[in-house]
């Protein structure tokens, strides 16, 4: 298996998506679907104002953010899994970059068009893109996520092009560092806020690195599972253990990185407040750290790839969605969490009245349209890795695989 | 006027909101106060509504124009507030 | 000179071009300098405590306009301030609390320890190193040389970050359409604003306070002193320099324009 599986990866053959089976044209169809229902809905928040969504003056960041965010940071980890052969010279999971590159740029265009389409006034994206404020970070981030597309385009070419093959591993380094420093700038989106208890530290850059490690590892694996489902695509045992190992690893990081920044911020009395609203305090936002993230989303996944349960496809698949899920449940508590929890304008003094809830929990409750609008974005990725596919050679084929008909 | 009033109304604007110079004669405000024009009654219409000062060129040359989204389209504006929240 | 342009359409189109660009740079320096001339008794900028600097007009004095809450005389329950500013500014209310604009407003507050009552306004504190500023990506949000931090509408995208970045929660998204807008402020879906320290009262120079320090003090209360901080003989630089104040969240460094005392 494993000489078979070398020598195809020299060979180096790979195929279009020709099956128009009708599994692909339903998976298809769902991510059409949701690509459509998102932009009906950020119509219909651009008509109407953001006041037909769940967000308000004290929580301007809503589930789109969210969505946003864990694109995006899962873009940056889906490349990773190309890094790993193109830079740490791992021959299993060589047949799979071309995939990962596609899936990091529509995971990344996703998450970029779902942050745009939120805007207050998206036609003034020109605007965006022709004045700068370089002390801010999103004013980087325009140019980390162009570069980001734009390299990892270059990176598919080298993949793909005899020609550029000598510059693969150069390729590969540089969009590593690059994309190294994009989820770094992600994560100092929050961490350069000196406003909030819940921000204002430099630690979210390696928090948010880490978990896209882990997510962007396990949503490739989830595509890879949606692609061996509807198409066939063979994963080799010895492969599907590897990414097995490295999910583990990088979701113990992650935990390392979220132990570490609570640990440090509960034990000072600066932070007393708002570690004890999330830690115990925080409703909702308890429940979804502790239970969505740290239990489902970090032990659950542990236990499934450390015990003998991981030889099963489909208890790896299991692991790979609790890990999504768990990131994704984390993100929603750093981001809303932190602007629902209140700021301390008079230390030493307590809000009695405010009309402007100085003082309490800020409400926040998702509502369809946002909704609609994040889940767009998953489905334009979904679409876009199935489009590409479609003209691009990127399904790995081994000799004992059924069939791309 | 017609081919650059929004070169001068960019740079007019900028002149206002960085330098603090709302003279008259640059401020939108009076562009309006004086173009717009007023019903049978003498209440004032507003200035971007089919077939006034605005319109008459945009709407022929099918150019979208965003700014009353923000400025007041009639000099007396305001006096009876509604907003677009039912 | 002899060589004849080879696309004579591109050539001509050049040349028509330069004109324009020329005639418009011409055009706008010369309203500019008409502007200035006319505009020279106005002088937006300049310290309303005009006698102080009447010396050297050159010499440019560069005001920072600041306001001293005195809590006081901030009684709870008083909202002049804030009606003031509504009224101001045609800040409707929709009834809805949490979407609603609000650009100053009075926070209610008692000692942890003493159990001692206070009350004071909340609004943009105009810092000297604002958050907002640093964050804004288009540069919509920013500083005046007057001091006074402000949203340039034209280029704001409603990202909202600013909002996100501000330690006083002092601005606001305008979450739907509006109609029926004051000519002295604009105002508009998908924006971002806040107090502008009634910024068009400032630059007509006709009426000399923020209509919430108006308001105060035509109700017998005057809990806020506007004034220029860089003007040393102006009242509010003089009380400052008198007695104690203090910023909000001075722990972050912002050097605030606003100043507190009694809390």
């Amino acid at each position: 298996m494993n000489t078979s599986d070398s020598a195809q990866t020299q060979a180096g053959e790979f195929a279009l998506l020709q099956s128009l089976s009708s599994r692909v044209y339903t998976a298809l169809g769902i991510a059409i679907a949701l690509v459509l229902a998102g932009l009906a809905a950020a119509h219909y928040m651009d008509v109407n104002g953001h006041w037909v969504t769940g967000m308000n003056n004290h929580v301007v960041w809503g589930i789109p953010h969210v969505f946003a965010i864990f694109l995006i940071v899962s873009a940056s980890g889906c490349l990773n899994v190309a890094s790993l052969s193109s830079v740490f010279g791992d021959q299993l999971t060589k047949p799979l970059a071309r995939l990962a590159v596609v899936l990091a740029v529509g995971l990344l265009l996703a998450g970029l068009g779902v942050l745009i389409l939120d805007l207050g006034r998206p036609e003034r994206l020109i605007v965006a893109m022709t004045h700068f404020n370089f002390a801010s970070v999103f004013t980087w981030n325009v140019f980390l996520y162009s570069g980001f597309v734009l390299l990892s385009l270059v990176y598919l070419w080298s993949l793909m092009s005899p020609a550029l093959r000598m510059w693969r591993s150069r390729i590969g380094m540089f969009a590593l560092a690059w994309r190294l420093v994009l989820t770094s700038g992600t994560g100092f989106i929050f961490g350069f806020l000196v406003a909030r208890d819940a921000y204002d530290a430099a630690i979210l850059a390696p928090l948010f690195v880490t978990v896209s490690l882990s997510c962007g590892l396990a949503l490739f694996l989830l595509c890879m599972a949606m692609l061996r489902t509807i198409i066939g695509m063979s994963v080799s045992q010895p492969l599907l253990q590897y990414l097995a190992r490295l999910l583990l690893q990088f979701v113990l990081l992650a935990f390392y990185v979220v132990a570490v920044m609570n640990i440090g911020a509960s034990y000072v009395q600066e932070h007393a407040g708002f570690q004890n609203f999330l830690l115990y305090a925080g409703g909702g936002y308890t429940t979804g750290f502790w239970i969505a993230y740290m239990l489902f989303g970090s032990a659950v996944p542990v236990i499934l790839l450390t015990t003998p349960m991981r030889e099963s496809f489909a208890m790896v698949v299991l692991a790979s969605a609790l890990v999504c899920m768990g990131a994704f449940a984390l993100f929603y508590v750093v981001i809303i969490a932190g602007q629902a929890y209140p700021m301390d304008l008079v230390p030493g003094y307590v809000v009695t009245s405010s009309s402007f809830m100085d003082g309490a929990v800020a409400p926040y409750t998702p509502r369809l349209p946002e909704i609609l609008l994040g889940l767009g974005g998953l489905g334009f990725a979904g679409a876009f890795v199935l489009l590409c596919a479609r003209v691009l050679p990127l399904i790995p084929i081994s000799q004992s695989s059924r069939g791309l008909e | 006027m017609r081919r650059e009033h929004m070169y001068l109304l960019e740079h007019q604007r900028d002149q206002t909101v960085y330098l603090g110079d709302r003279a008259r004669r640059h401020s939108l405000a009076e562009c309006v106060a004086c173009h717009v024009r007023r019903d049978a009654l003498g209440h004032t219409i507003p200035i971007n509504a089919p077939g006034q000062f605005c319109a008459a060129c945009h709407a022929y040359a099918a150019v979208e124009m965003d700014c009353f989204e923000c400025h007041a389209t009639r000099p007396d504006s305001g006096l009876g507030r509604a907003s677009g929240k039912p | 000179m002899q060589r004849k342009a080879t696309h004579p359409i591109e050539d001509r189109s050049r040349r028509q071009f330069v004109r324009q660009v020329v005639g418009l740079s011409a055009g706008a320096t010369l309203l500019n300098l008409v502007n200035a001339a006319a505009t020279q008794a106005a002088t937006p900028l300049r310290t309303t405590a005009a006698a102080s600097t009447a010396s050297a007009p050159e010499a440019a004095h560069q005001p920072r306009y600041g306001m001293l809450v005195d809590t006081q005389k901030c009684a709870t329950g008083c909202t002049h301030c804030v009606d003031a500013c509504s009224r101001e500014h045609g800040l409707g209310g929709s009834n809805a609390p949490l979407t609603d604009a609000q650009w100053i407003r009075k926070v209610d507050l008692r000692d942890v320890n003493t159990a001692r009552a206070v009350s004071l306004p909340m609004f943009c504190q105009h810092c000297e190193h604002p958050p907002c500023v640093d964050v804004c990506p288009t540069g919509a949000s920013f500083k005046r040389a007057d001091g006074l931090v402000l949203v340039d509408k034209h280029t704001c995208i409603g990202c909202r970050y600013c909002i996100m970045a501000c330690p006083y929660k002092a601005r606001s998204f305008i979450h739907e359409n509006l109609t029926e807008q004051l000519p002295r402020a604009p105002r508009g879906k998908g924006t971002v604003e806040s107090c502008t320290l009634c910024v068009h009262r400032i630059d007509a120079a006709d009426q000399s306070q923020p209509a919430c320090a108006q308001a105060c003090l035509d109700a017998g209360h005057g809990a806020l002193l506007f004034g220029d901080l860089n003007d040393a003989s102006s009242a509010l630089a003089s009380r400052l320099r008198k007695q104690p104040s203090r910023e909000l969240r001075a722990d972050l460094a912002l050097n605030t324009a606003i100043r507190y005392q009694g809390v």
